[in-house]
């Protein structure tokens, strides 16, 4: 196969094959070397996921023509695109696709036309291209073949100054970029580009000893960076589905949020690269174009970090920011535990993200026994434990535990899910447990609940009628509202909850209530109550409509 | 005659009209918006950086002031035989202490004396204006220093951010990391303990915010005794928040001195972000 002139669809296929599985051996050779944009060292991971989606495209089209089998490689790589080098490799295929156009196969001259292609759309794609990386190997070595093609029209022949030319474009490439310089290493994309083509070459060739990339001296450099050095913490990425999509607008706003931003696609697909430390505005913005998929957010910072602690690489610095968000999410051992019972997804998510260690399931007409309790108590890693029973029926369950368990253990009296997060608020990891226990018994009677559930049968009280299935609201457990809608029910309460000296009204919606319907409520709440701040909160909680805090 | 002048940096967020006030000199810290450079107060001043700090995509840097910064000011308002007291933001925040002293070096023939307030913002700034207010009464150095710790042992400060997410990112948080990652909209409350920021509380709105800063700050008066209450007020970007709270202190503290208002300069600015409003207050 080694005098292969013309490449037509079905060698097309397998070397495009070849290359997937040889990128796909290669990668970690690949991820070492990477320290350009940030050491995340995944390139080689995500130019050969991205290589993957491409080629399992191939797959699916009937066709074999050479022009059809680009397209739809390169739609394969966009959709697939994972990472900087990911998308910056869709952007090659892109390239190469748009040259493929209408051919049947491709001679010498046709196949150096799809790899210079493949360079100049990268260039454009490239905000800020920059030189020392993938699109340098990609042109110089496009700019060889087209040469090679002229000497001599022979597709075996151009592939083969290609892959010579990109091995020492590769080699140069710390020259460009004095951060491979100082690695010691090349450049992890075009490294990860030249193993793709030294794939396809290993079919025509039918040799399976062909040169990989020398890493052997190099030793891993992920994490050299501090992170300090660290602009952009977030790696974004997602996929835009609309009808005209204003991709310059999109770059345009992008650019202030961040870099290495990366914008490819047309009017109905775009996908987005950008490193940036606001994804929640970069993700508000391509909401507004159409429908966002693949949605992926890193954070840098902490693989950086991760790759530091496992040793591969010195790190020195004195900023002192890496300790503690580790130190929140693993479970140490502490002075203090807390554990609170509660009900609904929500709701227990912000309970564990104010300190609470252990959210027990339970809550009105699902009372935890006092073992479910202990149990927890127990699993926490602290010798003092809090218990916030949050409703007056588990007080009593709750207060059994201490003379159970050998651990100190305090229980505050706190009476609905609004007493128990103003508890939390109150939580100080610099007391003891103790005073945190004094301090939380004050800090609930500081809120006044509201909740808003059905009546479970016809009843009648405080003079007031009420039909089962009716809307009731209860004011510090006594019913002060009843109605056959839920907003109207809400307001009254409302009214009757809220005082001049209040400052902060927050609604929990429970899991029967949309979002919208949430928002909506919100929105007329606040224009009715202007000089409070009206806050949503999913709690996603059971029975209750509407779980409501004012303080 | 031999004089004694006193040497103070950007941080303080002094006005100008207070350091002309109280001769107090500045040496300006700097900041770094990508590539360029600016000096704190001189060529940037509070409002200008809140609006750069909006537009601009990522964090601006800082950076203490050169030794050379540093000996180009003693130079020009001393001369040997001068006694210079240098004093200055705390030198667990910020390198600056470091250039005075490797300036001080430079000048062997000058008598200056390096100190650290242990201070940020205009809690630094107002220690500062009590070593000028002394140093007018031609005060000696040791009742300077006597007064000096006076101050600093009555001196409270607490205030609070939009975001802690400033803080955190250039590891300036000190015990307040407690306050990170809730899921609420939390303002948290926070104060400066031996030169780094430090947690009070976690609050939630900016009306009770304020509320629980005014209560903090009766508290702590209240603890001390004295006759002279003297309050200042520092806001980054929160013109409108900083008057209301100049009325409600006026209230709450009748018989206090006129308010010092400082506009959060650049450097502490940008580690503390924009909507940062605070009190300092102390009793002598």
């Amino acid at each position: 196969m080694a005098n292969m002139t013309k490449i037509d669809g079905n060698a097309f296929r397998q070397m495009m094959a070849a290359a997937s599985s040889w990128l796909a051996e290669n990668k970690e050779k690949v991820d070492s070397l990477n320290v350009f944009p940030v050491p995340d060292g995944d390139t080689g991971t995500n130019m050969s996921l991205t290589f993957q989606s491409a080629v399992e495209e191939l797959t699916k089209v009937g066709s074999n023509k050479i022009g059809d089998l680009a397209q739809a490689l390169a739609r394969g790589a966009l959709m697939g695109a994972r990472g900087n080098s990911g998308v910056i490799l869709s952007q090659l295929l892109r390239g190469f696709a748009q040259e493929a156009d209408g051919k049947d196969t491709l001679d010498g001259l046709g196949l150096a036309k799809c790899l210079s292609g493949a360079s100049k759309m990268a260039y454009r794609a490239v905000i800020k291209p920059v030189e020392g990386t993938i699109l340098t190997v990609a042109r110089e070595a496009g700019e060889a073949s087209l040469r090679a093609a002229r000497e001599k029209n022979d597709a075996h022949f151009v592939l083969k100054r290609f892959i010579a030319k990109a091995n020492v474009s590769l080699e140069n490439t710390p020259t460009h970029l004095p951060v491979l310089k100082e690695a010691g290493v090349v450049d992890a994309g075009g490294a990860g580009y030249v193993t793709i083509w030294e794939g396809a070459m290993k079919f025509i060739d039918g040799d399976l000893t062909s040169t990989a990339i020398k890493t052997d001296k190099v030793t891993s450099f992920a994490g050299v960076l501090s992170d300090e050095d660290i602009e952009f913490r977030y790696c974004t990425e997602f996929i835009i589905q609309g009808k005209n999509i204003p991709q310059n607008d999109i770059k345009d706003y992008l650019l202030k949020l961040g870099n290495s931003l990366i914008v490819v696609g047309d009017e109905d697909l775009v996908k987005v690269h950008v490193h940036t430390n606001n994804p929640g505005l970069a993700l508000e913005k391509a909401v507004k174009y159409g429908e966002l998929a693949k949605i992926k957010i890193e954070n840098m910072a902490e693989q950086n970090r991760e790759a530091v602690s496992s040793g591969k690489a010195k790190w020195n610095t004195d900023t002192g920011a890496v300790a503690f968000k580790s130190a929140q999410r693993a479970e140490v051992e502490q002075e203090i535990g807390i554990v609170s019972i509660a009900a609904g997804e929500g709701i227990n998510e912000i309970m564990s993200s104010l300190g609470a260690n252990r959210v027990v399931s339970g809550g009105q007409t699902m009372n935890p026994s006092t073992a479910d309790i202990l149990k927890a108590v127990e699993e926490c890693p602290a010798k003092s434990v809090i218990i916030l029973p949050n409703n007056k029926n588990i007080i009593f369950t709750a207060k059994q535990v201490p003379s159970v368990t050998k651990k100190e253990v305090f229980v505050v009296e706190s009476r609905s899910i609004p007493q128990g997060i103003k508890a939390l608020l109150s939580y100080d990891l610099d007391l003891s447990a103790e005073e945190n226990f004094q301090n939380m018994s004050t800090a609930i009677t500081e809120v006044k609940t509201g909740e808003v559930t059905f009546a479970v049968r016809d009843t009648n009280m405080n003079g007031i009628q009420i039909a089962e299935q009716d809307i009731i609201g209860l004011a510090e457990g006594k019913i002060q509202a009843v109605g056959k809608e839920v907003p109207t029910v809400v307001k009254e309460l409302v009214s009757k909850l809220v005082d001049d000296k209040s400052a902060v009204l927050t609604l929990y919606y429970g899991n029967d209530i949309e979002a919208e319907a949430a928002e909506a409520l919100q929105n007329e709440l606040q224009e009715s109550y202007p000089d409070l701040e009206v806050e949503v909160y999913k709690g996603s909680q059971p029975l209750y409509y509407y779980l409501i805090s004012v303080e | 005659m031999s004089k004694t002048v006193v040497v103070i940096d950007s941080t303080a967020d002094l006005p100008k009209a207070v350091r002309d006030e109280f001769n107090l000199n500045i040496v300006p810290l700097n900041v770094h918006f990508g590539t360029e450079v600016y000096k704190d107060q001189v060529n940037l001043d509070s409002k200008t950086f809140f609006e750069k700090l909006k537009s601009f995509a990522s964090m601006p840097r800082t950076s203490q002031p050169s030794p050379g910064a540093f000996v180009d000011v003693y130079k020009k308002v001393a001369e040997p035989g001068d006694l210079v007291i240098s004093y200055h933001i705390s030198g667990k925040a910020s390198g600056t202490i470091q250039s005075a002293m490797m300036a001080r070096s430079l000048l062997p023939d000058y008598d200056i004396r390096i100190v650290d307030s242990e201070g940020l913002s205009l809690h630094y700034g107002m220690q500062a204006i009590e070593i000028g207010r002394k140093v007018k009464e031609n005060a000696s150095y040791e009742e300077i220093l006597a007064h000096l710790e006076k101050v600093k042992k009555n001196i409270n400060v607490c205030f609070t951010v939009e975001t802690l997410e400033y803080l955190q990112k250039n590891g300036r948080i000190g015990t307040a990391k407690a306050f990170l990652g809730t899921l609420l909209n939390i303002k948290p409350i926070l104060s400066i303990e031996n030169g780094m920021v430090s947690g009070v509380e976690k609050v939630r709105g900016s009306k009770n915010a304020v509320k629980r800063m005014l209560e903090y700050i009766q508290e702590k008066l209240d603890e001390t005794s004295g006759k002279e209450i003297h309050l200042g007020i520092v806001q980054g970007d929160a013109v409108e928040e900083a008057d209301h709270l100049e009325e409600d202190l006026k209230r709450l503290f009748p018989k206090a001195g006129p308010i010092i208002r400082a506009d959060m300069g650049p450097i502490i600015g940008s580690h503390a972000g924009p909507g940062a409003l605070g009190i300092v207050a102390y009793k002598l």
